[in-house]
């Protein structure tokens, strides 16, 4: 990563991973500052997939492609640390338990889940639920969410929960992901 | 090989083997052919590492310092307590000339209205309605837009929140109001309303005064009406005025591109304008060039066609109709009283037609449109009450319906163009109480005026001009709204019956129009439809109509008489 240190001023990171056509996947990681204003976007090119791949990864290939290729090339573009990543792709347990940064897995909305965002995720394709998150995660409540944590992130909790009060309380942690996929869907227009 | 011999006797002592030299057997060998090495079929299996765009933004200061002195303290509630996540997410979409991806993104990448609005606790008294947010969202991010709502959908609110909006986000510092002069009232108490914490500035007084208030740099709203604008137009466009944005309410005053007006606008220091109307045609196509030489000049011509005007404005204008979005506001019944003169309004009537015409007929070349109007005027006038007798079908039929409205408690908005017949319906209307608001009750005291109106359960019905009633009130208390005589634009109708029916509307708002039959009003009510179809033209669905409004030749036409150049004829 190019970045240092932890933001001093609160920066949330929101990651997730667009489907444009069956084959392709278009990553995007937003940085948010404490008001939600944006700071920092960075998106991939669209990775294609082809038929080999696909059958030969087989069950890995999103987990590596998502984490491995996408996640840690928009990671090592941050200039400023957040101090949590949060994800609603339940495939990017391995990039969480070897970042540095906490990466929350955003589980569906405790209220009713129509608003939740379209994502590359798997079954269910609008958000994960708490059965989709990596075994051992810990699920947390937040703000009307369920968030997982990893088990080295575990003890982190108290800290990483007093850090996401800094945001408005009107923040909805599922909104950030419709704004990648729209900044996604304006560098579509223009490639 | 060793071969045994054939004595039996000897069988097993002397078994021997003789080894015979045999001949040697003979191999046949074929070389094979090395089996051909299978091919390999290699797939690429690897990811290259993907490309990455990075795009950095500056976020918005802290709020500005200035509007935030009265703000409400923010209270920012435990976890548990937070409220379920909105589901009403307004997204603030870049406008279609912003050509840059950054910029694009920029917009895209915001927080949605609600949001940016609750952030600061920034309270609402009454939640907007969603068309309000997608207003407000409209006007944020735009540097030259048009709100052309229909009257009664809350352009005021919608501004003043996207001004809020931006001062709270830092985009905005210095702001104008423009407005007519009755409407200054009405936007301090929208500001009030929706948005306590901004300091306004009214510009009034004498010009020491109105230049020490140009002046004032730690001014954040300025509100000014036209005729102020134009009197200290040295101040506005003086070296050093800039202003963030300047808003024209009721911006069909500029219409005329000539106008003092519409070019003191124009010369105003400013980075956006925005213009609140919700008849931004109230005439002909040259209404909305007039309008969009202040936002945005040489964008659109006279010659344009309504189609292609209605293309290049698409993206800066928004226009919304109560039928479209306010399904829940009650509904809008409009009846036309057709009334038949009374004899002697009838005798008076054709008389002055008669004599009208000859008169114009006789005046040859030197015939001009003053002329008619005059005769229509007059027209009108008996139209109204008889010269002579003070005879009325129209007051007998308003009479009736106001003993109605009276007796429900309920109450009514009479509008008229003449102050003159206003007052002489209030002489007439005592029993109901009734108010009159129009040009000659003195400004500092019309507030009052409609403030009793809303609070005596004895007043029944307020009287108002057209001129000074259509635009800006809030009456939607009322529940009956009759137009006693017509006005020459349906535009300036609809304001005027959208005081009533607007958002608050406690029931059915019932819109009278009376109009005498066999006279000059009933032609004048074919060309105010025509002018309807032109409207509907630019802001709706509808083909192009064949003529476009009041044209000179058509009101010449009322009276069947051709251009001074031409044949005239009697009617």
């Amino acid at each position: 990563m190019s970045h240092a240190n932890l933001s001093d001023s609160p920066v949330l990171g929101f990651f997730t991973v667009v489907q444009p056509t069956d084959d392709d996947f278009c990553g995007g990681l937003l940085l948010l500052n404490q008001h939600g204003h944006p700071l920092e976007f960075h998106c991939t090119e669209c990775v294609r997939t082809n038929r080999a791949q696909q059958l030969l990864y087989g069950a890995a290939l999103r987990p590596f492609l998502f984490g491995e290729r996408i996640g840690r090339a928009l990671i090592s573009k941050m200039s400023v640390s957040p101090w949590a990543l949060i994800t609603d792709l339940p495939q990017v347990a391995g990039l969480a338990e070897s970042s540095t940064t906490p990466v929350l897995l955003m589980l569906a909305a405790r209220e009713e889940s129509s608003g939740r965002p379209e994502s590359a995720g798997e079954s269910p394709p609008s958000g994960a639920f708490a059965e989709d998150s990596p075994a051992n995660w810990q699920i947390e409540n937040w703000g009307g969410y369920q968030l997982a944590l990893s088990h080295q992130q575990r003890e982190g909790w108290p800290e990483i929960q007093k850090q996401l009060s800094c945001f408005p309380t009107s923040f909805v942690l599922d909104e950030p992901f419709e704004r990648i996929r729209g900044a996604i869907e304006e560098v579509a227009k223009v490639e | 090989m060793g071969v045994m011999t054939e004595s039996p006797q000897n069988a097993l002592a002397t078994h021997s083997w003789k080894w015979q030299s045999l001949p040697p057997l003979e191999v046949f060998s074929t070389l094979l052919p090395p089996p051909p090495e299978p091919r390999v079929l290699s797939l690429e299996l690897a990811f290259k590492r993907p490309k990455v765009r990075t795009f950095r933004f500056t976020p918005p200061a802290a709020p500005h310092a200035n509007t935030t002195a009265q703000s409400i303290p923010a209270k920012r509630p435990s976890p548990a307590e937070t409220p379920a996540p909105s589901k009403k997410r307004t997204r603030i979409r870049p406008p279609a000339d912003t050509v840059r991806l950054e910029d694009r993104l920029f917009y895209a990448l915001q927080p949605t209205l609600e949001m940016i609005l609750s952030e600061e606790a920034l309270g609402f008294p009454h939640t907007p309605f969603p068309f309000q947010w997608d207003g407000i969202a409209f006007l944020v991010p735009r540097h030259a837009a048009v709100l052309a709502d229909e009257m009664g959908l809350g352009k005021t609110m919608q501004a003043v929140t996207a001004v809020r909006t931006l001062l709270h986000t830092g985009e905005l510092r210095r702001v104008l109001l423009v407005c007519p002069k009755p409407l200054i009232t009405n936007w301090q108490r929208e500001f009030g309303l929706w948005a306590p914490e901004i300091p306004l500035t009214v510009i009034a007084g004498d010009k020491a005064r109105r230049q020490f208030q140009w002046r004032r740099p730690e001014a954040v709203v300025l509100l000014a009406n036209y005729e102020s604008l134009v009197r200290d137009r040295d101040e506005v466009t003086a070296d050093g005025q800039h202003f963030d944005l300047v808003i024209l309410d009721e911006s069909q005053r500029i219409k005329n591109v000539h106008g003092t007006t519409n070019e003191v606008a124009r010369s105003i220091p400013r980075t956006r304008s925005w213009a609140l109307t919700g008849t931004p045609v109230e005439n002909s196509l040259n209404d909305l060039v007039g309008i969009f030489e202040f936002l945005m000049p040489g964008y659109l011509s006279p010659q344009m066609k309504p189609r292609l005007v209605a293309r290049a404005t698409r993206d800066h204008v928004l226009r919304r109709t109560k039928d479209r979005v306010l399904t829940d506001l009650p509904p809008k019944l409009i009846r036309q009283a057709e009334l038949e003169l009374t004899p002697q309004q009838r005798e008076a009537y054709q008389l002055a037609e008669e004599e009208g015409v000859i008169r114009l007929n006789e005046m040859g070349e030197a015939l001009t449109i003053q002329h008619v109007f005059e005769l229509v005027l007059r027209l009108k006038q008996i139209c109204n009450f008889d010269p002579a007798t003070g005879e009325s079908s129209k007051f007998e039929r308003l009479e009736a319906d106001l003993e109605e409205v009276a007796a429900s408690g309920r109450k009514a908005i009479v509008f008229s163009q003449w102050v003159e017949t206003l007052q002489e319906l209030s002489s007439r209307l005592q029993r109901f109480g009734p108010l009159e608001f129009h040009g000659k009750i003195p400004s500092a005291q019309r507030e009052g005026v409609l403030t009793r109106f809303r609070e005596d359960p004895r007043s029944h019905v307020i009287l108002m001009s057209y001129g000074t009633g259509s635009v800006g009130l809030n009456l939607q208390f009322c529940e009956y709204v009759f137009l006693f005589d017509r006005w020459w634009n349906p535009a300036v109708e609809d304001q005027a019956i959208n005081r009533a029916h607007r958002i608050g509307a406690a029931g059915p708002v019932t819109v009278t129009q009376f109009l005498t039959t066999r006279t000059i009003e009933e032609r004048i009510d074919e060309v105010l439809r025509e002018k309807r179809e032109l409207f509907d033209t630019l802001f709706g669905d509808l083909p192009a109509p064949a003529h476009h409004g009041l044209n000179r030749q058509e009101i010449f036409g009322l009276f069947r008489l051709d251009q001074p150049d031409g044949i005239r004829r009697a009617a």
